[in-house]
């Protein structure tokens, strides 16, 4: 029974997102089921975030308001220089609420807690940071469109799902992208010629950062002219509100405007890729999909997020083959991750990311959070993870060395303190240290805990405890 | 019974390890340098002509509108500085430096990048290359680095890209709120000293209280930052390095009513961090920078739009200069028929100080800390 509890914790806190009250008794009955039923059969997120906005709703939305914005503000320098519109926070407000508090709910209350992670990991790994304004409400649609359906798929289709969504399309300027040698390309840079203005050509961006961080990684063995032929070979994806007239490109609101397509032929890691319009860099995308370094990339990362900053190498290898013999199909991938002995090994080696950590303090405390205000979004702010702005296409770190630090532990500890009293007072702060670390509680712990001043005071022990911070 | 902070954080840790809060540094062979530095980000575009303005210039009134406070010398005008320069009238602290000579502006300064967007300048102002998403670490943390001066700190919840990278940077930021989690933290110091990962950093934070207590003031309070910046620079074994950053200053409407407030905090922030950094002032250097300038003439809503040339401040007792040095552009021609024209590369002032200041080589400036920047000389004469 040791054994099983130790795997419980193992299941709940390594693989999910915390211990609720009395969750390790149930997991220890059948730990690794209890992650791979979680594969099988996922709690469904669609009650708790389905009344949100879809992508191309947002887009209309936003360029109505902007409209009635610059108007305004035309109207403005007219008279007495007061804009009679409100601005992008005030219009949107309650969608930016629903957008971080409605996730943030479903976090902490998922019977499901394993797949909540995986779309975690995979919305970090394709990472869109809201800088710009109207990515702040794209960035939790994506994850909600393509993210979240598409990570029990295949690989493929999830990145191309994510590449040709208005959000990455918008966030890493390939909206700015133009064909040189296409039609409006040519007609743009006569013009531009002519009145002295700067051509405007093809931008890299996410033709790079699709090889160094969504596919190959920087190590994938890419060089500058497949950073280019990649980003000729999606010129003309743009979001639906750039070019309203011009056909589907995917099912969320973008578009593919063939007159700035590149024409031609492109090269890609030393294969040709002779078809015409979007279908070019679709193709494109599957074969990186199914490169050997694209299988180990993803493997890697994985076996880093669940496992070990250092993962061991064997692990990485197993995925990897298993990523490549089912075609880049990712079910079996997390069951070999799930299955593996590596990943069971016992110790707690990876620290807890904030959201990671806030959300396991209200799943311990079966606490749910105000949904009303921005009490979350400011605590988030407040560890130091501002939610959908990890602020470069990168990502969150996932390593211990990137969130460890003296601010972010003293913050922890302040949070555990808020949280303190949420604690049921039917229930000793010592029963919830059992309940949320476990056999791995240490004696100094423990003794604090049994002297704390009171009740309030013990629960923010358990949270504030150095046993909490890892997984 | 009375037991202050202090007491009581010995007797948590005693028995355990020795208290290190900066082991890095306390391992360092040599004793730490005098030399200061404070690295203060201002985020959003700040508008140097409203900083700095340059009613020398023939045309300032007329570009400007309403936003030329007028002839310098009278109540509420801006303050004389060097000839045909002169500082916002919110600036007062800044102007007695200024006369002291411990305060100076290079004024037209940008970065390489000549975009617009707020988050890939500030980007390239914070990992010090010549493009957005150059380089992964940031140019304060290379600096730490090539100093081999233990570790920097930065005044943030989580590490800015500024000081992301290989050498080691403290965090703290002020706490917000009346609860102060001391006494819990004091609580949990065996917890955490038994947690060989942690509790370096769990110590530091611990000690951090003594020298930064809580209640000064909420989150995000410039005063605060600045406060506790000064307090950690002047432990002994404390750092030396230090970044502090502020938001709120990408004033596009009503800049008058919004600069005057914000420079004044500022002006305040300047002051309480020579008031607490005490006779280390004199080895000090402060450096005021922004990711980009605004639009010289007004916009239809009293503000400015995003443009091109800005200041950086220098202040400090380490400082040899006064007043405004550098190129001036003058503004009979503007970028795009627009914004103040870039004169001095932002790097170069950067690279004047850490040369001149901490002693860096130039090649660890041209190709570590600014990478690829041997063409942009270090401009000099400043420390």
């Amino acid at each position: 029974m040791t054994r099983k509890r130790e795997q419980a914790v193992i299941a709940v806190n390594r693989f999910g997102l915390g211990a609720r009250p009395g969750e390790l008794e149930e997991v220890a009955r059948d730990p690794r089921e209890w992650v791979l039923a979680q594969l099988e059969k996922p709690a469904s997120a669609g009650k708790a975030l389905g009344g949100l906005p879809d992508s191309r709703t947002y887009q209309k939305r936003f360029i109505e308001w902007r409209q009635r914005y610059v108007q305004a503000r035309k109207a403005a320098e007219k008279n007495d220089g007061k804009i009679d519109e409100p601005g992008f926070g005030q219009t949107f407000r309650q969608e930016l609420l629903d957008e971080v508090n409605l996730r943030a709910a479903w976090q902490c209350e998922t019977p499901s807690p394993v797949m909540e992670r995986l779309v975690m990991f995979w919305s970090n790994h394709f990472t869109v940071s809201a800088e710009k304004q109207m990515l702040r409400l794209l960035a939790g649609s994506m994850e909600r469109e393509v993210i979240r359906p598409g990570m029990s798929g295949d690989f493929a289709s999830m990145l191309l799902a994510v590449e040709q969504h208005p959000a990455m399309l918008l966030y890493l300027d390939n909206i700015q992208s133009i064909g040189p040698d296409s039609p409006a390309g040519r007609r743009q840079n006569q013009m531009a010629e002519k009145k002295g203005k700067p051509k405007r050509g093809l931008n890299e961006n996410l033709g790079r950062e699709i090889l160094e961080l969504h596919t190959l990684g920087v190590d994938g063995g890419y060089q500058q002219q497949d950073v280019e032929e990649l980003a000729r070979g999606i010129t003309g994806w743009r979001p639906w509100f750039a070019s309203r007239k011009a056909p589907k490109l995917g099912e969320h609101g973008s578009v593919f405007v063939n007159s700035l397509h590149q024409p031609g032929e492109r090269v890609l890691l030393g294969r040709n890729f002779e078809q015409k319009g979007a279908v070019q860099g679709r193709s494109m995308l599957r074969h990186l999909a199914s490169r050997p370094e694209t299988a180990g990339f993803v493997a890697h990362k994985l076996a880093r997020h669940f496992v070990a900053d250092e993962p061991p190498k064997a692990l990485v290898k197993k995925l990897a083959t298993t990523y490549q013999s089912h075609q880049g199909k990712l079910l079996p991938v997390y069951r070999a991750l799930f299955t593996s002995e590596e990943a069971w090994q016992p110790g707690a080696p990876k620290f807890r990311r904030p959201d990671e950590y806030l959300i396991a303090v209200h799943r311990a405390l079966n606490h749910q959070p105000d949904v009303k205000r921005g009490r979350w979004r400011a605590e988030m702010k407040l560890l130091g993870q501002l939610p959908f702005q990890p602020g470069a296409p990168a990502g969150w770190g996932d390593r211990a060395s990137d969130w460890i630090g003296a601010d972010g532990l003293w913050k922890r500890v302040w949070m555990a303190l808020r949280y303190g009293r949420y604690l049921d007072k039917d229930i000793d702060p010592m029963e919830l240290a059992l309940a949320s670390i476990g056999p791995a509680l240490s004696e100094e712990t423990s003794l604090a805990i049994s002297t704390a001043a009171n009740h309030r005071q013990g629960a923010a022990l358990v949270l504030a405890s150095p046993e909490f911070q890892w997984r | 019974m009375a037991v202050t902070r202090r007491q009581l954080l010995g007797a948590a840790l005693a028995g355990s390890a020795s208290l290190m809060v900066w082991p890095s540094l306390t391992l360092a062979a040599s004793p730490a340098p005098p030399q200061r530095l404070v690295v203060v980000l201002l985020r959003g575009a700040v508008d140097g002509l409203s900083a700095v303005p340059a009613p020398g210039e023939k045309r300032f009134a007329e570009l400007r509108g309403s936003l030329d406070l007028g002839a310098p010398g009278g109540k509420d005008a801006p303050l004389p500085m060097s000839e045909g320069f002169a500082l916002h009238p919110s600036l007062g602290f800044a102007h007695g430096l200024f006369k002291q000579r411990q305060f100076a502006v290079v004024h037209a300064c940008a970065l390489p990048y000549r975009g617009r967007s707020h988050f890939d300048a500030q980007d390239c102002l914070e990992n010090g290359s010549d493009k957005p998403h150059g380089s992964r670490s940031g140019w304060l943390n290379r600096v730490v680095e090539q100093w081999h001066q233990g570790q920097g700190l930065a005044i943030a919840s989580a590490q800015p890209l500024l000081v992301r990278g290989p050498a080691p940077f403290m965090t703290w930021s002020p706490t917000p709120g009346k609860l102060s989690p001391a006494n819990l933290a004091q609580r949990l110091a065996h917890s955490y000293g038994r947690d060989k990962r942690l509790s370096g950093a769990f110590e530091q934070a611990l000690e951090a209280q003594n020298v930064a207590p809580e209640k000064q003031g909420g989150a995000g309070n410039l005063l605060a930052m600045m406060k506790a910046a000064g307090n950690f620079l002047v432990e002994p074994d404390g750092p030396r390095v230090a970044m502090v950053q502020d938001t709120g200053w990408d004033t596009h409407a009503n800049q008058n009513a919004v600069l005057a407030r914000k420079l004044r905090l500022l002006d305040n922030g300047l002051k309480v961090l020579r008031e607490s950094l005490g006779k280390q002032w004199n080895h000090t250097v402060v450096l005021v920078a922004t990711e980009f300038g605004r639009t010289v003439a007004v916009n239809g809503t009293r503000g400015t739009d995003h443009g091109t040339g800005s200041t950086v401040m220098l202040a400090g007792g380490g400082l040899k200069s006064a007043g405004v040095v550098g190129d001036w552009p003058g503004l009979n021609k503007l970028r795009d028929d627009r914004d103040l024209m870039p004169a001095n590369d932002t790097r170069a002032v950067f690279k004047g100080v850490l040369r001149d200041h901490l002693g860096l080589d130039k090649k660890a400036l041209d190709n570590d800390i600014f990478p690829g920047s041997a063409r942009v000389a270090a401009l000099s004469g400043l420390v």
